[in-house]
């Protein structure tokens, strides 16, 4: 064999290249001037580049993003854009231009629609649709950014970055980009003369820009408690009678909508109530979301790691260093790849709610025309098969997984995670919850996916709270008994209108299925005085004023 | 296009039904996505029979098989079930349908604690009128159980409420008699048409007669005995299906309060959702005091219609918090259009009404913001004064008022507050 002659530092002759025609831009050390940034990144970026354009579940690169639309299409395009998610109209002006063509993404939200019809139209490639940590696993594998364009709090003209309450994915980008030999802009709301923390080292960032006005942030983590429904509350008893009792469920993640806002506002009440204080919800991955407050400062929780922040949440996170993780400057710093992580591995149920599970229990966000992607919920609402620590709740519920024993493990015990979806029979204007077939099956053809989309697994998935009741769906043996149990709590949907009451009976029988009356729940007691808060008003007073709610959520 | 509402009938029998006990029972309101009830007991040989009127078509079949599990489950008969829906799910109505039965079948127990306790802005409006006077003492007048809804809407597949989302009826509160007013904003946003409107005169007129026929009986009647009209505004004014009617009948009401002024004092609630707009706004400013919470809102133009009108630069109506600042009873209170701020339960609703019991009725009218050459001057200085000082906030009022850091004063409690807060002065 021949050893080959090669050169090996092709990739920092490459930056120092594109380095040298930028820097002039430069002045005050690593500082940029707004006029200067699409020069600058006309001279770093190529076409055909890998492009990381820091969109997150929350904060977003609005200004970079903007200048990166600017760019002359004729001498730049074909980038291929890698970024955890795409919700701004803005980031499809860049595919909408041609300056980009290849999207590998975990999240579109809003503009979901647009991305299924660009893909339609061939004015976007699809590379593939992600999880948050798997895209994170990438950047470090075959999809390692040539530039990463960031956002920050802070930073100085060393380049050093305070991204503090909203670090979310920055530190996971930046090092994917900057230890293989990439370049990193970040947009600051601020240039300052000392970051009050230096969250990323200035020797990861060559280029900052302050931007002409803060980063767009989203509080999609709050949930008005003066929405929640009598129905949500019923459901909301079932899950803390049926499974965060049964099971003593101490680690945990909650989905954002509406069903797990109102859990959150039952534990001071009803959970205390039940005597679950200091057994159930000790610990969280979870971004600050302010229904938790009530639970917080009657003393539930013992501690919460955030993906993100939360709008109007910082002052009091900060006031609570016991719970948050708090930096010794004493702000908030949040993780998305470490939240997921310890969602992924250490948490015993996940719980959130979705828009159809199929009659097998298959369950998905997609509708037939929009890319919604996944977001962080594949992570967390999976049995993670590499997990060896063992909890009593992950023990109780491997030791009555049906399946278990006829799996090829023989005689050798396993635990698994509780994975709750929520879904009320029905959604809004009369759509059924659940379906024979999701809506994902028809999106996998309209967007030309290789798979439909699917949020969570059957084979994932262990319990389904309806307003009907609630099924122990892996105590079930064979898909058919199975399929009984979803049909036993679907409802007057057609899923659930298929209903055989005699098998529903058996299943009630062997304790696989219980209505609330089965569990003891009195319906009467399902109203909205069962909540320790029930406007954001008084979530204002359970945090002694130091949440401060977005204007859009105020009534006072 | 425009369908009509309509009805539909079920009959169902379970084989060992349980007979429904000799009562009539009504549950709900008919918000949107939600809907009302009454239970009644028939003789229909163990049978239960069952008529709703909806605007929802294409789901018979899944209403029969509502009703049909609810009948198999609860086994009850002899039972008439009458349902006026709004787009409820499947789910809400086998929920309401369950916690009504419990409640017929058990009893309610008399929780007029709880009501005076909890949050008065999440009570409806029967709750709202059972809670502010004694209990026990409520006498609903043409009832859910008269079924006096509006004749206009089903034409426009709109739906319909028994009570056509307004409560009347009297009440005492110790020795007074108290005649009460209580508007729902959950049905059609608690909108003023042709029937709510002759319920809302006509209890104004029958507290003005048996204020008069009091005062033949006994001359010298004492002021504790005086009657009074509770109004608990939730509305956003004429309700525009029946613009018409619901016009008139604020033309009436307006008379209605003249003829009442030195007579029977007219008492503005203001602390539910919607709050008090449209012409209701103007009923809220003639009567002769106002009791707000903080969470109540008082105005003429809805906020939405400001903007489309003047613009966003004048005012923003997505900004929620603003739009609540300048209409909110906090804001009302400083510059004298409310009375008494007081907090969000009707205990301390209670309190604000005892204290206006103790005044006699000259004291009373003197505490109303028109009705006198003086007041209309008041007034014209109030314009005038916005004029001069062009606020584009409810705070440049609050720093004129005196108040030094006027930021401050929104977020402090209702005890902080009064304590604080300079009430603007115009002689």
């Amino acid at each position: 064999m021949k050893k080959e002659k090669k050169v090996w530092n092709i990739k920092q002759q490459d930056y120092q290249e594109r380095m040298n025609k930028a820097s002039k831009f430069a002045h005050n050390g690593k500082v940029l001037e707004q006029k200067d940034v699409v020069d600058v990144l006309s001279s770093i970026i190529k076409s055909g580049d890998r492009v990381n354009l820091e969109g997150n579940n929350q904060k977003q690169a609005d200004f970079l993003a903007a200048c990166l639309s600017n760019l002359d299409v004729n001498k730049i395009n074909n980038l291929h854009m890698v970024q955890s998610a795409v919700p701004l109209p803005i980031h499809l002006e860049i595919f909408e231009k041609g300056i980009a063509k290849k999207l590998d993404f975990a999240f579109a939200g809003p503009m979901g629609a647009k991305v299924a019809e660009f893909i339609n139209e061939g004015k976007l490639e699809l590379g593939a649709i992600h999880t948050y940590l798997e895209l994170f696993a990438r950047y470090f594998m075959d999809l390692t950014p040539k530039v990463a364009l960031v956002c920050a709090y802070e930073a100085d003209k060393d380049g050093n970055l305070y991204t503090g309450f909203n670090t979310e994915d920055t530190p996971v980008i930046v090092e994917a980009t900057k230890f293989t030999q990439g370049i990193v802009i970040a947009q600051a709301n601020k240039i300052v003369d000392k970051v009050q923390r230096i969250d990323i080292p200035g020797e990861w960032v060559d280029f900052v820009v302050e931007s002409p006005k803060p980063f767009f942030l989203e509080p999609l983590f709050t949930r008005d408690p003066g929405a929640i429904t009598d129905t949500q509350i019923l459901m909301a008893m079932i899950a803390l009678k049926g499974i965060y009792a049964e099971y003593n469920v101490e680690r945990l993640n909650h989905g954002l909508g509406f069903q797990t806002a109102a859990i959150e506002l039952l534990l001071p009440t009803y959970g205390e109530e039940l005597g679950l204080k200091g057994r159930i919800c000790k610990h969280f991955a979870l971004n600050p979301h302010p229904t938790l407050i009530p639970a917080i400062e009657a003393g539930w929780v013992e501690s919460i790691h955030c993906f993100g922040g939360e709008l109007g949440m910082q002052k009091y996170c900060e006031a609570r260093p016991d719970i948050f993780f708090i930096g010794s400057d004493g702000t908030m710093r949040s993780n998305r790849a470490f939240s997921q992580t310890a969602g992924h591995y250490a948490i015993d149920m996940f719980i959130g709610s979705t828009l159809q599970i199929d009659k097998y229990g298959n369950s998905s966000t997609a509708t037939s025309n929009r890319v919604a992607g996944f977001g962080g919920a594949p992570n967390l609402g999976c049995d993670a098969k590499g997990r060896r620590h063992s909890t009593p709740a992950w023990l109780k519920c491997g030791e009555e997984f049906e399946e278990q024993g006829t799996s090829y493990l023989g005689n050798v015990p396993r635990g698994k995670r509780l994975v709750v979806q929520m879904v009320e029979t029905f959604q809004e204007k009369m759509s059924p919850s659940f379906v024979d077939e999701l809506d994902a099956w028809k999106l996998a053809k309209n967007a030309n996916l290789s798979l439909p989309p699917v949020m969570i697994y059957s084979d994932d998935l262990t319990h389904i709270i309806t307003e009907e009741g609630l099924v122990y769906l892996h105590k079930c043996k064979g898909l058919e008994e199975r399929m009984a149990a979803i049909q036993a709590v679907a409802g007057f949907t057609e899923v659930g209108l298929r209903e055989d009451p005699k098998k529903t009976e058996e299943l009630r029988e062997k304790g696989i299925f219980k209505t609330p009356e089965d569990l003891g729940i009195d319906r009467r007691r399902a109203n909205r005085s069962l909540l320790a808060a029930s406007t954001i008003k008084e979530l204002v007073d359970w945090s002694d004023g130091l949440y401060e709610p977005p204007a859009r959520f105020q009534n006072w | 296009m425009s369908k009509e509402l309509r009805t539909i009938d079920f009959e169902f029998k379970s084989a060992d039904s349980k007979e429904f006990p000799k009562i009539s029972f009504h549950y709900g309101v008919v918000g949107s996505g939600d809907m009302e009830l009454i239970y009644q007991y028939k003789d229909l040989g163990g049978a239960a029979k069952i008529t709703i009127c909806t605007p929802v078509t294409g789901f018979d079949h899944v209403w029969k098989q509502v009703f049909e599990k609810f009948i198999t489950i609860s086994k009850i008969g002899n039972i008439l079930i009458e349902i006026n829906d709004n787009n409820a799910t499947p789910a809400v109505v086998f929920l309401r349908l369950n916690q009504a039965l419990k409640e017929a079948l058990d009893g309610v127990e008399s929780n007029n604690s709880d009501l005076v306790s909890s949050s008065f802005l999440e009570l409806s409006a029967r709750e709202r009128a059972i809670g502010l006077v004694d209990e026990n003492s409520f006498t609903e007048l043409v009832s859910s159980y008269d079924k006096m809804s509006s004749p206009h809407l089903p034409k426009m597949g709109e739906s319909i409420e028994f009570d056509d989302g307004i409560v009347t009826g009297v009440g005492k509160i110790g020795e007074k008699t108290v005649f009460i007013i209580s508007q729902e904003g959950r049905y059609i946003g608690g909108s003023l048409g042709e029937v709510s409107g002759a319920k809302f005169v006509n209890i104004l007129r029958l507290a003005r007669e048996f204020y008069e026929s009091m005062l033949k009986n006994n001359p010298n009647l004492p002021e504790s005995k005086r009657p009074a009209i509770l109004i608990s505004f939730e509305t956003g004014g004429v309700r525009l299906h029946e613009a018409n009617a619901g016009l008139l009948a604020h033309a009436e009401i307006m008379n209605e309060l003249q003829l009442n002024r030195g007579k029977v004092p007219v008492i503005s609630i203001i602390g539910s959702k919607v709050g008090c707009f449209g012409g209701m706004g103007f009923i809220a400013a003639a009567t002769d005091i106002i009791i707000m919470s903080e969470y109540g809102r008082l105005g003429l133009t809805g906020p939405e219609v400001i903007e489309q009108e003047m613009g966003k630069d004048e005012f923003d109506s997505t900004d929620r918090a603003l739009v609540y600042r300048t209409t909110g009873g906090k804001h009302k209170y400083i510059v004298g259009d409310s009375n008494y701020l007081v907090e969000n339960n009707a205990a301390s609703f209670r309190e604000a009404l005892k204290k206006v019991f103790s005044l006699d009725i000259n004291e009373i009218s003197k505490l109303r913001r028109v009705g006198s050459s003086e007041m209309i001057a008041k007034q014209k200085k109030l314009v005038q004064l916005s004029i001069d000082l062009q606020p584009k906030d409810s705070i440049d009022v609050w720093r004129f008022a005196g108040n030094e850091n006027p930021e401050k004063l929104v977020d402090l409690n209702v005890k902080a507050f009064l304590e604080t807060a300079k009430q603007l002065d115009i002689k």
